[in-house]
């Protein structure tokens, strides 16, 4: 059911969201793959795939209440936009939209039928199913997850933030080693430059059984238990899903420089990431439990025990 | 020096305490283990290897929560009458199971009502099912997965448990509504993201084509849901959001289609949009209900009384259900409402007519409760039974496979999108 639910932090065990927001004036839709808190304006983004849009609530809405803001419109290129992110230093939105293989640019404040101020896009760029965004401006980089045709591409693209048209990614996070096949939301902690990844599962997402109308013509399910096959993965088979951690500076087939994963977890399909520094927590959104899980990791959030794993001192259990 | 040597033993201290004293959230313990139960591990995963040696160098780890949301009860979604068997199917959307009661189910307790079967677990292939829909000649229950899993299945009536469907059949993505026409030997499958209404044979399954598809930018179908195949009147009627943009495939399987020309989203007004049945392609609907009088507000699921000319609608939005004249056109106001507190119409999915018995169910997705009121009844009224999933007190968490977070300073909130 498309809503937004909003917990109180302490929330535990089998509760009721403090406030809702739902209905036909809110705007929304199913897919909302990706929402951002913008704390400094008080204000949070809602991507809408089903009309093409983008939403802007002021950050208590509940009940009924419609947006304060919508981009949408033939100016905009937005197509079924799936996920956001706000820059609240530089006042930009940026907006993942697979069904345009772009990442679009938005001010923060824009409203209506407005064209974005940049667009990446094109085969330099290699963005294909952008399935996520993140915005680092302390080190003025944008980050695009996405599913790529290959394992090469089925990963994390850096960009520089102010990057426009069809350039290509400054850096490349895939491969098999980052066990990184299926995930979707993402999140960067700038005060130490590390990017939190929800990945749903360690094996490559096959190919559904139609594409638009049309019955995909080389869709079998014993073909696509074939295709899972090719994405060989090294990681414990005891679980599918895991937060990752990279650096803002990796590159290349790293894997992660920390997860949170395993049966004690109780991650299983975890497809969206927040995070609570001021609290030192984790939180996972988990569509194998149908709920969340907080995580208590006061240590991802200090440069020091980034530096001491760095050098091989291990502080987990 | 000193400060690291501090650092690090705060560190081993911290993680001891976080790896061995955070164990206290049963519920959630419960909730994953029914996850885990139906969405065991394929066969494919115990062909991997075991935990690479690399790992040791990677901080974090198995760390348990401290703390977790997670319902334990089923959530009703769509829902089906078979007053010929005396039976009711309701969907869960959050345990991927298909509860089957008995239509005279229900009442005033507190207690959970019994189910007389729940088909739940890996075998049966339920992901986040939605629409449901059963055929009291063939002794089946059909229900659709709305995501995780494109496919319809079908279970006999006898099917209980684990149960492997007798027979599934692939269809899009973000399917949601379903109903079949007996006479016609059909089913109509609603795609949100198609905006679309499929038609296959009833016993069509595995990768089969649909027999034909209203499809196109003057169905005036816009994120459709509840759909009806009304065969006394020759009719198909689909309730709508109003949500519309094109559809250019976006997975990565798909190359990128430059040559359709962009035509921008839009938000309508809620409808609801009946069509021949027998259409085919792009096709005009012959009536839209839609405008402010309709009241219409993320109109679900609907049914359709052939007998006395009504179409009955779960109007999830204002936690209403409404009630038009079947050959209603246009902004027309509904000639019944079920509204208001006494009601306790809480985010309603399904609805369903049963004029064998005089009664109208209400399948809640807002609380753990389907409601069985008379027919005719309007206003704010109390249902005359109440079929519960769940204690009367239970909470209701509301989640349908979220996929993003936003975490609120100010207020201290955790946002979670559905």
């Amino acid at each position: 059911m498309p809503r937004v639910s909003a917990f109180a932090r302490l929330a535990n065990g089998a509760v009721a969201p403090k406030r809702i927001l739902e209905g036909q004036a809110t705007h929304l839709s199913r897919t909302m793959h990706g929402m951002d808190f913008d704390v400094p304006h008080d204000e949070f983004f809602i991507p809408v795939a089903l009309s093409g849009a983008v939403l802007t609530f002021p950050g208590g809405a509940g009940g009924s209440e419609p947006p304060k803001r919508v981009i949408q419109g033939s100016k905009t290129g937005l197509v079924r936009p799936q996920t956001i992110a706000v820059d609240p230093v530089h006042d930009e939105l940026f907006v993942g939209d697979p069904s345009a293989r772009a990442v679009y640019v938005f001010h923060r404040t824009d409203n209506g039928n407005v064209a974005p101020i940049r667009v990446l896009q094109g085969t330099k760029s290699k963005l294909v199913e952008v399935t996520s965004v993140a915005v680092d401006p302390v080190h003025d980089l944008l980050i695009a997850g996405q599913r790529g045709p290959t394992p090469q591409t089925t990963g994390l693209l850096i960009f520089k933030r102010t990057d426009n048209g069809d350039v290509a990614p400054r850096a490349i996070i895939a491969g098999p080693k980052t066990r990184m096949y299926h995930f979707r939301q993402v999140v960067v902690d700038p005060k130490v430059g590390k990017i939190y990844v929800a990945v749903q599962d360690i094996w490559y997402k096959p190919a559904a059984p139609y594409a638009s109308s049309n019955v995909r013509s080389d869709f079998a399910a014993e073909k696509n238990e074939e295709a899972l096959k090719w994405t060989t993965s090294p990681f414990d088979p005891s679980t599918k899903g895991f937060i990752g951690v990279w650096d803002i500076h990796d590159d290349g087939d790293v894997p992660p420089r920390a997860v949170i994963r395993g049966p004690e977890s109780r991650l299983l399909e975890p497809g969206g990431v927040a995070l609570d520094p001021g609290h030192g927590e984790v939180i996972a959104v988990d569509g194998g439990v149908n709920g969340y899980q907080v995580y208590l990791v006061p240590q991802f959030f200090q440069s020091e025990f980034w530096s001491l794993l760095a050098h091989g001192l291990r502080l987990q259990p | 020096m000193l400060r690291k040597i501090l650092f690090v033993a705060a560190a081993l201290v911290l993680s001891y305490f976080v790896g061995s004293r955070f164990d206290f959230v049963p519920i959630l313990k419960t909730a994953t283990a029914l996850a885990q139960g139906q969405r065991s591990l394929s066969s494919r995963d115990s062909k991997s290897g075991s935990r690479p040696a690399a790992d040791a160098s990677i901080g974090g780890g198995d760390i348990a929560p401290i703390r977790a949301v997670a319902d334990p009860y089923p959530v009703f979604d769509g829902i089906a009458l078979d007053p010929a068997n005396n039976l009711v199917a309701i969907s869960d959307e959050n345990h991927h199971s298909l509860l089957v009661y008995d239509r005279a189910s229900g009442g005033k307790s507190d207690a959970v009502t019994e189910p007389r079967r729940r088909i739940m677990g890996a075998a049966t292939e339920m992901g986040f099912v939605a629409g449901v829909t059963m055929d009291p000649e063939h002794h089946e229950v059909y229900t659709v997965n709305n995501d995780s899993g494109d496919q319809v299945t079908v279970y006999s009536y006898q099917s209980d448990g684990n149960a492997v469907p007798a027979r599934r059949l692939f269809v899009p993505h973000q399917s949601w509504g379903l109903s079949l026409a007996l006479g016609r030997g059909e089913l109509a499958v609603t795609t949100q993201e198609l905006n679309a209404v499929e038609i296959y044979s009833r016993t069509a399954k595995d990768l089969t084509k649909p027999s034909r598809q209203i499809v196109g930018m003057d169905t005036g179908l816009e994120d459709p849901h509840g759909v009806v195949m009304d065969e006394r009147h020759n009719e198909i009627v689909v309730s709508n959001h109003g949500n519309w943009t094109q559809f250019r495939p976006y997975t990565n399987y798909d190359p990128l289609n430059l040559d359709q020309k962009y035509v921008p989203g839009r938000f309508d007004p809620a409808s609801i949009t009946v069509y021949p049945i027998t259409a085919n392609g792009n096709v005009k609907p012959e009536r839209t209900i839609q405008g402010a009088h309709t009241a219409l507000n993320w109109a679900m699921g609907i049914d359709v009384d052939a007998q006395h000319d009504e179409i009955a609608v779960a109007n999830y939005g204002d936690d209403s259900v409404l009630v038009f004249k079947r050959d209603d056109n246009g902004d027309a106001a509904p000639i019944r409402r079920i509204y208001g507190p006494n009601t306790h119409i809480v985010g309603p999915v399904g609805v369903a007519v049963d004029t064998k018995n005089n009664e109208l169910w209400v399948a809640n997705y807002g609380d753990h409760t389907a409601l069985v009121f008379s027919r005719t009844d309007s206003g704010n009224v109390a249902p005359k039974r109440i079929v519960r999933n769940a204690p009367a007190e239970a909470a209701t968490c509301g989640f349908t496979n979220a996929s993003a977070a936003a975490y609120d300073p100010k207020r201290g909130e955790i946002l979670v999108p559905n």
